[in-house]
């Protein structure tokens, strides 16, 4: 594989090699219904896909939108695009209640002219959004499941891109009104698919569980590339079937004797917390040699209990990894090794918050999420001087190396802050990751914050401004552009707080009980999550810049000191807990 | 697995009793007339108990109803009313 410039050349050999082995085993159900699909299957498939691309006169280069449940097809049509030249922009299919407005957005950002979608949700997307161009008349909807053509040697030719060629567009970064595209080539795609074989020695023997979402990075750089790469067989589950039971992911591992796969940390917790011993008394997960915990902050404690939890059932301590990434950088950043297990520290709390690392006998447990491949730097840089960070200072992960991502579609200034930042004395260009960490001294990185202000909540990421705009529109007693929403961590938790100033004009009549349940409908309607406390301020005591713009840093260590000035304050119904454990 | 015989009242409980799990609470703790907002009840939870409630009442269920109604008491009242009634129509 070492003269493979694209991942195209290795699933083409892949389908020369061994047509009939199984590439992908999709559960329908998340149990036992299987859908699979061969490398020929896979290649012959998604060719097809990109005649029918040509076929719609669609230029080489563009900007395809992919939008499809879970599963087989949207492999397929992913490497259609990939085949025909164009640029793969995967989105989540939008639910009934939210999601429209950004897919707009993105649409528009990203110039998009063809969807590429499976017949039933392109006709449930027109019921959905009647009234949205991009979901009528606006874009050419190819339905890849309606296609008949068959891949003919003779009569197509697609030329092999080339590594610096675009293969995609990842938009999980960005609010609903400012998404940011970040350009993943083909160059970007190998490297980091040759760092993630390299971390665990995957081969063609592995066997990888994975039920991230496709459209997320995870779940298309690790679930779906990685296995094609290396060369070995995929289950894939759907996230929905995972969440509503997570003992499905672990049966898989049992079922299929899987060896390797990773998911974010909240999902160890709901494996810990949401199976029942009935449930887990048969599973066998002896075959596990690498599952990694990776996507949002890691937590000693779920690790340990995660273990223990399923030891009996064979899990080895030796088995359990991090990693650190996100979509700038294709996925990884740091990994551990198949034979290096993270580094654990115990820190002092209050010296952590000033951003300093003392190494203390009992103080918090840190767990390291790897190191860098050896064709990438990491720096640690402080975000406001841009100084290169002594040893034992937090300060912002810079990195660079071949995984990096060519940027934000047509973002250029955007671009050149985040992707080619330099230090103050010239070192660079790196990628700023907006997280924050410190390298041991074993060379590992341990992420111990966000300067970012996004929120993570189950691995999703939330942006405050979307937020905030949800809670303003909730009641007409609520004054425009005076509110914030920032994320406190409670027990190593993260979690939402919503600050919100009243009108002046309804201080006297408001009826905060009313204006609360409104902002929780929303806030729950809108993103799906319920925040831990909403706090209504009287007129002019958010903080701001002298600009006007709100300061979100100041108003958690307003709300976390208790300096608010609240006219109401709720927190969420805390409940007296049940005295037997289930 | 179909259930006859419901009413609003076992609905209710039932509810009572799948949320007071979820929050690790108990059914005693959970007010049918207060909204499912105050309680700590994100879109994964709420897919959970959509699911189980689909099994329990033995027919499909939309999750977004979670956010449709305010309270147990107003979920179970459609449900009752409305809903089952039309499903086995």
């Amino acid at each position: 594989m070492s003269h493979s410039k694209t991942i195209l050349d290795i699933v083409i050999g892949r389908s020369k090699k061994e047509p009939d082995r199984v590439a992908f085993i999709y559960l329908a159900d998340g149990e036992t219904t299987e859908e699979t699909i061969t490398y020929q299957d896979l290649h012959d498939r998604a060719v097809a896909i990109a005649a029918s691309l040509l076929e719609a006169g669609r230029q080489p280069g563009e900007r395809v939108l992919l939008m499809f449940p879970q599963g087989l097809a949207f492999i397929e049509a992913f490497f259609g695009c990939l085949f025909g030249g164009y640029v793969a922009v995967p989105m989540a299919v939008p639910g009934k209640i939210r999601g429209t407005d950004k897919v707009a957005h993105m649409v528009s950002n990203a110039g998009i002219g063809a969807a590429l979608a499976l017949t039933k949700t392109h006709e449930s997307l027109r019921k959905l959004a009647p009234h949205s161009a991009w979901a009528t008349d606006q874009l050419h909807w190819i339905c890849t499941d309606a296609l008949t053509s068959v891949f003919e040697p003779q009569t197509h030719y697609f030329p092999m891109p080339t590594a610096n060629q675009l293969a995609f567009l990842q938009y999980t970064s960005g609010s609903t009104g400012h998404p940011k595209g970040v350009m993943v080539s083909h160059g970007n795609i190998l490297a980091n698919s040759a760092f993630i074989q390299h971390a665990f020695q995957t081969n063609e023997q592995s066997v990888s569980v994975c039920w991230l979402p496709s459209f997320h990075d995870m779940g298309l750089i690790d679930g779906i590339i990685q296995p094609l790469y290396s060369g070995f067989t995929a289950v894939l589950l759907n996230p929905v079937h995972v969440i509503q039971k997570p003992i499905r992911w672990l049966r898989a591992f049992s079922r299929y004797q899987g060896t390797y796969g990773g998911a974010p940390n909240f999902a160890f917790d709901f494996c810990v917390d949401r199976t029942r011993p009935d449930e887990r008394q048969t599973l066998d997960l002896r075959s596990i040699e690498h599952l990694y915990n990776a996507a949002e902050p890691i937590r000693a404690a779920t690790m340990a209990r995660f273990l223990t939890t399923f030891a009996p059932n064979g899990l080895q301590p030796e088995a359990l990894f991090t990693c650190f990434g996100l979509a700038e950088s294709t996925l990884a950043v740091t990994m551990c090794r198949h034979h290096r297990l993270p580094t654990m520290l115990t820190v002092d709390t209050n010296i952590l918050e000033q951003n300093k690392v003392e190494v203390i006998p009992h103080g918090r447990t840190l767990v390291s999420s790897g190191w860098p491949m050896t064709d990438s730097i990491l720096r640690i840089v402080d975000p406001v001087s841009q100084r290169v960070c002594s040893p034992n200072e937090v300060g912002e992960i810079w990195a660079s190396g071949p995984s990096v991502g060519q940027g934000y579609w047509q973002q250029p200034e955007l671009t050149e802050a985040v992707f080619q930042a330099r230090t103050n004395d010239g070192q660079g260009p790196f990628l700023r990751t907006g997280d924050l960490g410190f390298v041991g001294s074993d060379g590992s990185l341990f992420v111990t914050g966000r300067l970012k202000d996004v929120i993570i909540i189950r691995g999703v990421n939330h942006y405050p401004q979307d937020i905030e705009l949800t809670v303003e529109q909730s009641h007409p007693a609520l004054q425009m552009n005076a509110g914030a929403a920032f994320r406190i961590e409670r027990d190593e938790v993260e979690d939402v707080v919503v600050v919100q100033e009243l009108k002046r004009t309804s201080l006297q009549t408001v009826l905060t009980e009313e204006v609360i349940q409104a902002i929780l409908r929303q806030i729950s309607l809108q993103h799906g999550i319920s925040p831990a406390a909403v706090v209504l301020l009287p007129p002019n005591s958010v903080p701001k810049t002298t600009s006007g713009k709100i300061q979100r840093n100041a108003c958690r260590q307003a709300f976390l000191t208790n300096e608010l000035s609240a006219v109401y304050q709720w927190e969420t119904t805390a409940l007296a807990p049940a005295t037997t454990d289930s | 697995m179909t259930t006859t015989n419901i009413d609003e009242e076992s609905i209710q409980n039932w509810l009572q009793q799948a949320v007071a799990q979820e929050l690790k609470s108990t059914p005693e703790q959970i007010d049918v007339h207060q909204p499912f907002s105050s309680y700590r009840l994100d879109s994964v939870v709420v897919v959970t108990l959509a699911v189980d409630l689909e099994e329990h009442l033995g027919c499909a269920l939309d999750p977004s109803i979670f956010w449709e109604f305010d309270t147990i008491a107003d979920m179970s009242a459609w449900l009752v009313n409305d809903y089952l009634p039309a499903q086995n129509a």
